[in-house]
């Protein structure tokens, strides 16, 4: 008896789970199985490519004949054979009467390349879903493309980086010197180090001032010599960081958050990348065969804007551009700025860091070809305040080319032409040139807007690679 | 935002960190991982997904600086009785602009419910505002819940540069329903720059199942004492006198193994039957009641229970005393289980497998402990060590009290800590 008394609890325990269960129990109304009579496997249809060591989710749509009208229930996960990795699932629905499609989910991250087979089994029909996996990109290699093979003074620019490097310390080289990788190239960003923590390189805050002095030397060579432009406004994007670490934004700003690295060893006949970049700015020249193969992305901001005093100096380096820009679209006629103002709004750039190797494939907004000679001459003025950011050299070869594909170029904004106001946007989308420029809020000086631009390349990004 | 996100992080870290402290030798390593968050650099809208047995319910942050970008209104500029002013206009938009449709392209029904406004500070994209929706969406008969297309293009529809980070927060079937795990990231919605289109979101779920469901409240329940420091140190408090006899208003002599073991079992089992039923009854909200009486009850029933370790004040009815102790305990354990909002089905198999968590890690609690006080028990210093034992449970009972009483930790509960 008294052990009876002991699995009291235990009884009562499953009384409470079955009283609990069948409080309200969920009326089902139970369907006639469902059928088909036939399963059309080597016809179904697939959402999407599934590419190897990428995560996946896609459908596939098998047709079906003869469905007889029942609802079925979702199946469970069938794994790929051949290539693994991926899953089959089908999903819940009712079929037709007659002729459909049954939906699986495909998911999962294919191992290999090649063909993932599903053995499926439906309504009384079994059949084998195909589906071709491919292999990724490979983006890059150690020899390079040729991107856009531009004339650029070679011998003097690796001179001065081997000089820099001569400077270094061990340790400081082992953070600077790096095998070329696409990768590495790519992990330039628009945000402060603080948040961003993904630069590769050597900081620019471990340099001793021997060191800085041929750091900038070698930068100087990589950069132009305009007013505002080139080195005077990489320089210019540096005081402004500074600035706003001083005036409210603190030791996550500054430019000692900057970062310098050679991706590939500098070299006037092999590939390697001068990569230089913080919150502002970034420049990605890349060399290879003794020219200039890529001179993007390079990513153009100040804040504050436009203009600032640091150290007793008076900085302006986005102001040539905008003015540029707003040049360039005052000069169209009304009716041609109808055509070149797009509806939508951007509160960003489009193409900004990690945005590689996606450009529009149509062009939206104002033709360059179809405009007067003077209106293209505006064009080329906007142009040229980010082409001259490059060596002398380099800025003549870039234009030269972008002038070539003028006419099959477009111009289109959103927002007011002036440019000033918060959410204003310009695009020059040519068959090579891609350049954004967009007005954002401020951050740290909250009481001025800021903008944000970026300078590609459909071709000439990391140099092709 | 993202911010928040971390700090609420933070703090469930910080719980783990306290348990993992004073348990970690009761336990194999858990496994903290399978959550991450998105870094949140612009004011990107966020939707958290619930997926229940026959609906999606989930909630909408839409940085209003955006929303005033794709509908203006001046949604941003003055926020000012927002809902009241615009709530209407919003959430028709909101219904022009969230469509779920199944597979084979039939549609889903879509609910906006309430909206409020709330201020976030970021220090990169500065303080901004944010209006919260509360939304739900489900299937139309026979259409799978858990494989759908999410056509979802609020805000980005116009602001081609905006994000949607898309989330999920809680998935009975594939066992994300741990308060502290924070969310499963599904993708994100964003304008689909070579062809200039936001393209359908397909959303397929983990098929997970009753089994996962269940497997994943065991470990819930296990969990949950794992994770409450009074609840195994009351579980301790009523070991520590289990094997003595009361004379006089004293502890006395040893009962034997046998009437030990019984005394434990019949303590163990009514402390399981007492919060089995407010569990139950805190589960289906038949009772509801607020959280800091509760923990307040749960201190007093330790401080109650140390009391009697030190000096016997109700002999012979420690099996009623537990049992009515289980009650309040069971509320507290209720209380996790109410916020998943489940099938019935699924809340029936959650409160059984939370309850078999719970009793798993109490017997291996009296596993590990018992051997060891029995052991002690043989020593003439076991009056002592069970005197400072019950005493030091008092005081850690009291300062507990204290501390859920005032809302703010004192130096004994931050020396556990």
């Amino acid at each position: 008896m008294s052990r009876l008394k002991s699995y009291f609890p235990i009884f009562f325990l499953i009384f409470l789970v079955i009283i609990y269960a069948c409080k309200s129990t969920n009326t089902t109304v139970t369907p006639s199985s469902a059928s088909v009579t036939a399963l059309t496997c080597g016809s179904a249809t697939f959402s999407a490519t599934p590419v190897n060591g990428t995560a996946f989710t896609g459908t596939a749509s098998v047709p079906y004949t003869g469905g007889n009208g029942a609802s079925y229930s979702a199946g469970s996960a069938i794994p790929s054979t051949g290539v693994s990795g991926l899953t089959a699932t089908l999903s819940a629905s009712s079929l037709v009467f007659g002729s459909g499609n049954l939906v699986y989910a495909i998911t999962g991250t294919p191992t290999s390349v090649g063909t993932a087979t599903f053995p499926i089994s439906f309504g009384g029909q079994s059949c084998s879903i195909a589906l071709t996996v491919t292999t990724a990109s490979t983006g890059g290699s150690t020899t390079g493309g040729a991107g856009l093979g531009i004339v650029t003074d070679i011998a003097k620019i690796v001179s001065l980086a081997e000089a820099f490097k001569a400077t270094l310390t061990a340790s400081q080289i082992t953070a600077l010197q790096l095998v070329y990788s696409k990768t590495d190239a790519a992990k330039w960003s628009n945000l402060p180090q603080a948040l961003s923590r993904n630069r590769v390189g050597l900081a620019t805050s471990t340099l001793s001032a021997t060191q800085l002095t041929a750091f900038k030397a070698l930068l100087k060579a990589t950069t132009g010599t305009p007013d505002n432009e080139g080195n005077a406004e990489i320089l210019a994007i540096l005081a402004a960081d500074d600035y706003l670490g001083a005036n409210g934004g603190g030791s996550d700003y500054g430019s000692g958050n900057y970062y310098i690295a050679f991706l590939g060893t500098p070299s006037t006949t092999g590939l390697w990348e001068f990569q230089f970049g913080g919150h502002h700015g970034t420049n990605s020249n890349t060399y290879n065969g003794g020219k200039l193969s890529g001179a993007t992305p390079a990513f153009r901001s100040t804040e504050p804007f436009p203009t600032y005093t640091y150290g007793g100096v008076l900085y302006q380096p986005l102001v040539q551009e905008i003015t540029n820009f707003s040049a360039m679209l005052k000069a169209l006629t009304t009716t041609e700025q109808t055509t070149a103002r797009v509806s939508t709004s951007q509160n960003d750039i489009v193409l900004g860091p990690g945005k590689d190797g996606v450009f529009p494939t149509t062009k939206a907004g104002v033709k360059v070809g179809n405009l007067t000679a003077t209106q293209k001459a505006t064009v080329i003025a906007a142009i040229k305040t980010y082409t001259d950011d490059l060596d002398d050299v380099s800025a003549a070869g870039i234009l030269a080319k972008y002038t070539a594909e003028l006419d099959n170029t477009y111009i289109s904004y959103a927002g007011s032409t002036d440019l000033t106001t918060k959410g204003d946007y310009v695009l020059i989308d040519g068959p090579s040139v891609w350049i954004e420029f967009n007005m954002q809020a401020g951050i740290i000086i909250r009481n001025a807007n800021h903008p944000h631009s970026v300078w590609r390349d459909r071709t000439g990004d990391y140099g092709g690679n | 935002m993202a911010t928040q996100f971390l700090q609420i992080l933070n703090q469930r870290t910080m719980n783990f960190n306290k348990i993992f402290k004073i348990f970690s030798f009761l336990l194999p390593l858990w496994g903290l991982g399978g959550f991450y968050l998105f870094a949140h650099p612009m004011p990107n809208s966020i939707v958290l997904l619930n997926i229940h047995q026959d609906k999606i319910e989930g909630k909408i942050q839409l940085p209003l600086g955006e929303l005033q970008s794709a509908i203006g209104l001046g949604v941003n500029d003055n926020t000012t009785n927002l809902v009241n002013r615009l709530g209407g206009t919003i959430k028709a938009y909101l219904l022009q602009h969230i469509h779920p449709i199944s597979f084979d392209h039939k549609p889903w029904s879509v609910n906006i419910g309430d909206m409020n406004v709330v201020e976030t500070a970021n220090k990169v994209t500065g303080d901004y505002k944010e209006l919260i929706v509360a939304f739900s969406m489900q299937p139309p008969q026979y259409a799978d819940l858990r494989n759908f297309y999410f056509k979802y293009d609020v805000i980005v529809h116009q602001v081609v540069t905006h994000k949607i980070l898309l989330s999920i927060k809680q998935d009975w079937q594939q066992g994300i329903v741990r308060e502290d795990s924070a969310t499963q990231n599904v993708g994100v919605i964003e304008l689909d720059i070579p062809t200039g289109k936001i393209k359908p979101f397909q959303i397929s779920l983990q098929a997970g199942g009753n089994w996962q469901g269940f497997k994943n409240m065991v470990s819930l329940g296990i969990g949950h004492i794992r994770g409450g420091t009074d609840h195994i140190l009351f579980i301790l408090t009523l070991l520590l006198p289990a094997m003595l006899l009361v004379e006089g208003k004293k502890w006395t002599k040893f009962i034997g193994t046998k009437n030990t073991l019984l005394n434990i079992l019949k303590i163990i089992t009514a402390f399981t039957i007492g919060h089995s039923l407010t569990l139950l009854l805190g589960s289906v909200q038949w009772i509801n009641l607020p959280r800091k009486p509760i923990e307040v009850l749960i201190a007093i029933t330790i401080l109650v229970s140390a009391f009697h370790a030190f000096r016997p004040i109700y002999p012979k009815k420690e099996t009623l005393i537990a049992g009515a102790f289980g009650l309040i305990h069971g509320l507290a354990f209720a209380e996790t289980l109410t916020n998943l909002q489940l099938s019935t089905k699924q809340m029936a198999l959650s409160i059984l497998g939370f309850n078999v968590g719970i009793e798993l890690m109490q017997l291996l609690i009296i596993l590990l402990v018992f051997p060891i006080l029995m052991q002690l028990h043989k020593t003439r210093y076991y009056p002592q060590i069970r005197q400072i034992g019950a005493i030091m449970m008092m005081l850690l009972a009291l300062a507990w009290m204290i501390e859920r009483i005032q809302d703010k930790p004192n130096f004994i509960t931050e020396l556990i800590a």
